[in-house]
């Protein structure tokens, strides 16, 4: 009898313990979703960072180049789902420029470039240009080709004695969704 | 996504207060219970644990959540909003803990000045997560929704320990009321790793203007993790020929060692009331070989990428933003490896019990049933139990009344309802049978929970088997 009590309560144990209401196999659904707000690139240039033009009719430009190495990782191209780059620019030179940024591959292919204009200053003050430009689909699937970014920046003059001042900072607000827990 | 879930119902499926063994203590048939109060009561004259089966204790709990919150069925939520719900719920006073123990050797005999020595060794396994509630929601959903909210680097704070125990204990009635015991161990650790009093902060804030749209400011960040026994697990990913042996020599004084007491006594206030009360794990490991530890320490301003435009020659490279960028984080933030030794306080318990004795008495002269453990006192006994464990942010508390009662002369049982971190409706029940000189005992917690181990914050089990002389 003392036996079986124990022997009981053993098995009871075993028997009745378990793991209900419960379906595991949701895991499968999990995602995490984040949205990452990650600063850009940001610079200030002056009419003497400009150079002139290599043809006549041309007008001064200035170009910069830095790396991106984490745009093609495999973690980017597998969770990025969409990104949304941010540009605000103070311009007083008393004339308009052209953005442009030219996202090139390890290869220096271009697979995808963003373009804006920039306001003019009529007198002198800050004039804010904001723009946003959102990636998704096979635009992004272009973007996250690429691990460095070209900078061109065209006034839109060939007077290098100009005055007045651009301030240009960024921002990419990152959507990413990983599910491979 | 399975070893997702595998891990989630390892970490809060089979998760108390660990270490809690509210079922055991003061249960003066059962040999191990000198192991929580070496002053207990030992009214047998000699006992052997059987070899690795004397105590099988498991304990394990999650304070802030359940696998059924996380994963009930039917699923008329979103799993990821139970995720959600389940991380914003939780504080970061939250914890995961997981407590193993395997006795190896219990003997205890006592001599004829009436002393009763015990000594062993067991395997204890110990580990206690605080849930990182700030680090969670940063990694669950990233800083776009929480400019400006400073994420603490604090919520980072966990330990665990694989070790060996050596332990050799004295216990005698000093008095007729009175029985004090203490008991010196000797750790032997095979593995620590410890990572508290972490620091700092990151946020991300808008900018003032002068540089980049925002500042991610990562500010006076100290974030440590001290290991020791880890570093050859780490350094031969395959396993190196003879690790088990590696572990072994660790565990027979061959890692590092660190020493400790225990204390505890009985006072039997009247025929009806005891009161006790022990203090276990007094102690501290001191790590001095194996040891490395990670320090990664500093502030930072990441404001994004400065672009210069300087005039190039042809085919000249442009600047190394990026390689610069990275450079000047490791530099402001550097993580460095370190090698120096450090010492673990074990984490410190204190027991206390009052108990009322009632009823028909066993093993006295009223009766002539044979002295089961009990003596003189009533067949049944009600009390209180108090329980705390020191922990890296603050000590944890468990309350329990009992109700034990002694069947037969060879079979007793008890019920207790614990109130913990964990919940406040713990009911968990413990028979003990000796059968001739096999002492065999079984308890489990959470009772209540035990038709669905899903809902349940916290499971402990104990077990085991001894042949005691009366």
């Amino acid at each position: 009898m003392p036996k079986q009590f124990i022997v009981i309560i053993a098995l009871s144990i075993c028997l009745f313990s378990c793991v209900k209401e419960t379906d595991f196999n949701q895991a499968d659904a999990i995602v995490l979703t984040h949205e990452v707000e990650a600063n850009f690139i940001y610079f200030t240039l002056q009419i003497d960072d400009f150079e002139a033009p290599t043809v006549p009719t041309g007008s001064l430009t200035v170009i910069d180049t830095t790396e991106i190495r984490f745009l093609d990782d495999d973690f980017a191209v597998d969770n990025i789902v969409s990104a949304e780059f941010f540009f605000r620019v103070s311009n007083t030179f008393p004339v308009g420029l052209d953005a442009n940024f030219t996202f090139l591959s390890e290869e220096n292919e271009p697979f995808y470039e963003i373009n804006f204009p920039i306001e003019i200053s009529e007198d002198g003050t800050p004039v804010i240009t904001e723009f946003s430009q959102l990636i998704s689909g096979e635009d992004l699937d272009l973007l996250t080709l690429n691990d460095k970014v070209v900078a061109t920046l065209v006034i839109n003059t060939t007077d290098e004695t100009l005055e007045g001042e651009l301030n240009l900072q960024s921002k990419t607000t990152y959507f990413l969704e990983y599910s491979e827990l | 996504m399975k070893l997702f879930s595998l891990v989630v119902f390892l970490c809060i499926g089979f998760t108390g207060l660990s270490q809690n063994k509210q079922l055991l203590y003061g249960v003066s048939d059962i040999p191990q219970s000198l192991m929580l109060n070496p002053g207990g009561i030992v009214q047998y004259d000699k006992h052997y644990g059987i070899p690795f089966l004397s105590q099988i204790h498991f304990n394990g709990g999650a304070s802030g959540v359940t696998v059924y919150d996380i994963f009930q069925s039917p699923n008329t939520t979103d799993i990821n909003n139970r995720i959600t719900d389940a991380i914003f719920n939780q504080k970061n006073t939250d914890f995961f803990t997981v407590t193993q123990q395997l006795e190896l050797i219990n003997i205890g005999w006592r001599n004829s000045k009436e002393y009763y020595f015990s000594g062993g060794i067991y395997q204890e396994f110990d580990m206690i997560t605080y849930f990182p509630r700030d680090l969670a929601i940063l990694g669950w959903e990233g800083n776009g929704n929480y400019i400006d909210y400073e994420f603490d680097l604090g919520d980072l704070n966990t330990s665990g320990d694989l070790l060996t125990v050596y332990h050799f204990g004295a216990n005698k009635k000093v008095s007729d009321k009175l029985t004090l015991g203490a008991r010196i161990k000797i750790y032997s650790s095979i593995f620590n790793f410890t990572s508290t009093n972490n620091k700092g902060t990151f946020v991300t804030r808008v900018g003032d203007g002068s540089q980049n749209i925002y500042d991610h400011l990562l500010q006076d960040a100290d974030v440590q993790l001290k290991t020791s026994g880890i570093a050859p697990f780490i350094d031969d990913e395959n396993g190196a020929p003879g690790m088990g042996g590696h572990i072994m020599s660790r565990a027979l004084f061959g890692g590092n060692l660190g020493v400790g007491f225990d204390i505890g006594g009985t006072y039997e206030v009247s025929q009806n009331w005891v009161v006790s009360a022990s203090l276990l794990d007094v102690g501290a490991i001191f790590h001095t070989n194996e040891v490395e530890n990670y320090r990664a320490h500093g502030s930072y301003n990441l404001t994004g990428l400065n672009l210069i435009f300087p005039s190039l020659e042809d085919g000249e490279a442009a600047l190394p933003y990026y390689q610069n960028l990275e450079d000047e984080i490791t530099e402001s933030v550097p993580v460095d490896t370190l090698y120096n030794k450090y010492t673990v306080i074990r984490p410190m318990k204190v027991n206390a019990g009052l108990m009322y004795h009632f009823g028909r008495a066993f093993g006295n002269k009223e009766c002539d049933c044979l002295d089961m453990g009990q003596g003189d006192f009533g067949n049944q006994a009600v009390g209180l139990q108090f329980y705390s464990i020191f922990r890296p942010k603050k000590p944890q508390y468990a309350a329990t009344l009992f109700y034990y009662r002694r069947f037969t002369n060879f079979l007793a049982g008890k019920i207790t309802y614990t109130a913990d971190s964990f919940s406040v409706d713990n009911v968990g029940l413990m028979a003990v049978g000796d059968f001739g000189k096999l002492n065999v005992y079984i308890g489990v917690d959470n009772l209540l929970r035990y038709g669905n181990l899903a809902k349940a914050n916290h499971v402990s089990l104990q077990l085991g088997f001894n042949l005691k002389y009366l």
